[in-house]
């Protein structure tokens, strides 16, 4: 069976691990998970939202990547 | 690599961070307080971190109502539990480089405030400083995130 979310940002969001992390990183989970709920929205464009990504040292290509494959997969 | 979870969810209702009165909620779907099969452990920390932040049923004080609003972007909570650590290299199934694949259940939540003086942050404040959330996160590879409301 094919899972649809009901929103395109629950594939986008980062999630952490709290114990191995740092404030910044943490801060940057805020930021991201904001930023990619914007992005979708056509509120911050994709140079933004990728160089926001590369930023905190997440390939954004691979990153978005995968969630494109998905997509594709399900709007086939 | 995370299992696909299935969580049972509820009907309930959620009091959004940007409404600015205690009447107006919205309907969602919950985490219902039973689980069954694959991933009911992360499901039911997850329902516990957000427990008094949704509502099974609307307040009967003051007069609530609800909306349905479709797609609404809930503030989201998103927990994963590790499940089983791997010891070996696997091959990624997309790039074919070997990498540790650690098996993992995933589960989310939206929530909302308490009541109309709760914001955010004190919310975020709030769920790290609990006790369920700090053994949650004490396990190596158990992960957490969060996800503001949209505007």
């Amino acid at each position: 069976m094919l899972w649809t979310p009901e929103h395109c940002r629950d594939f986008l969001i980062i999630e952490i691990d709290p114990n191995q992390s740092t404030e910044t990183e943490w801060e940057n989970m805020f930021m991201l998970n904001r930023a990619s709920s914007d992005w979708l929205k056509g509120r911050l464009d994709t140079g933004t939202y990728f160089d926001m990504l590369d930023a905190c040292d997440i390939n954004p290509f691979e990153f978005v990547g995968k969630v494109e494959t998905h997509v594709n997969l399900l709007t086939r | 690599m995370s299992d696909r979870v299935r969580v049972e969810r509820i009907k309930g209702f959620i009091l959004p961070f940007n409404g600015t009165n205690d009447k107006v909620y919205i309907s969602a779907r919950i985490i219902s307080d039973t689980q069954q099969g694959a991933g009911g452990t992360v499901a039911g920390t997850i329902r516990g971190l957000v427990a008094d932040r949704v509502n099974k049923t609307l307040p009967t004080t003051g007069d609530p109502f609800s909306l349905t609003v479709p797609r609404f972007e809930f503030a989201k909570i998103s927990g994963t539990l590790r499940t089983q650590e791997a010891t070996t290299d696997s091959e990624s199934r997309i790039t074919g480089i070997p990498y540790k694949r650690h098996r993992s259940n995933s589960a989310s939540s939206p929530f909302g405030k308490k009541a109309n003086t709760d914001n955010y942050s004190d919310a975020i404040a709030e769920i790290r400083n609990a006790a369920a959330y700090k053994t949650f996160v004490q396990t190596i590879g158990n992960s957490i995130g969060f996800s503001p409301e949209g505007d």
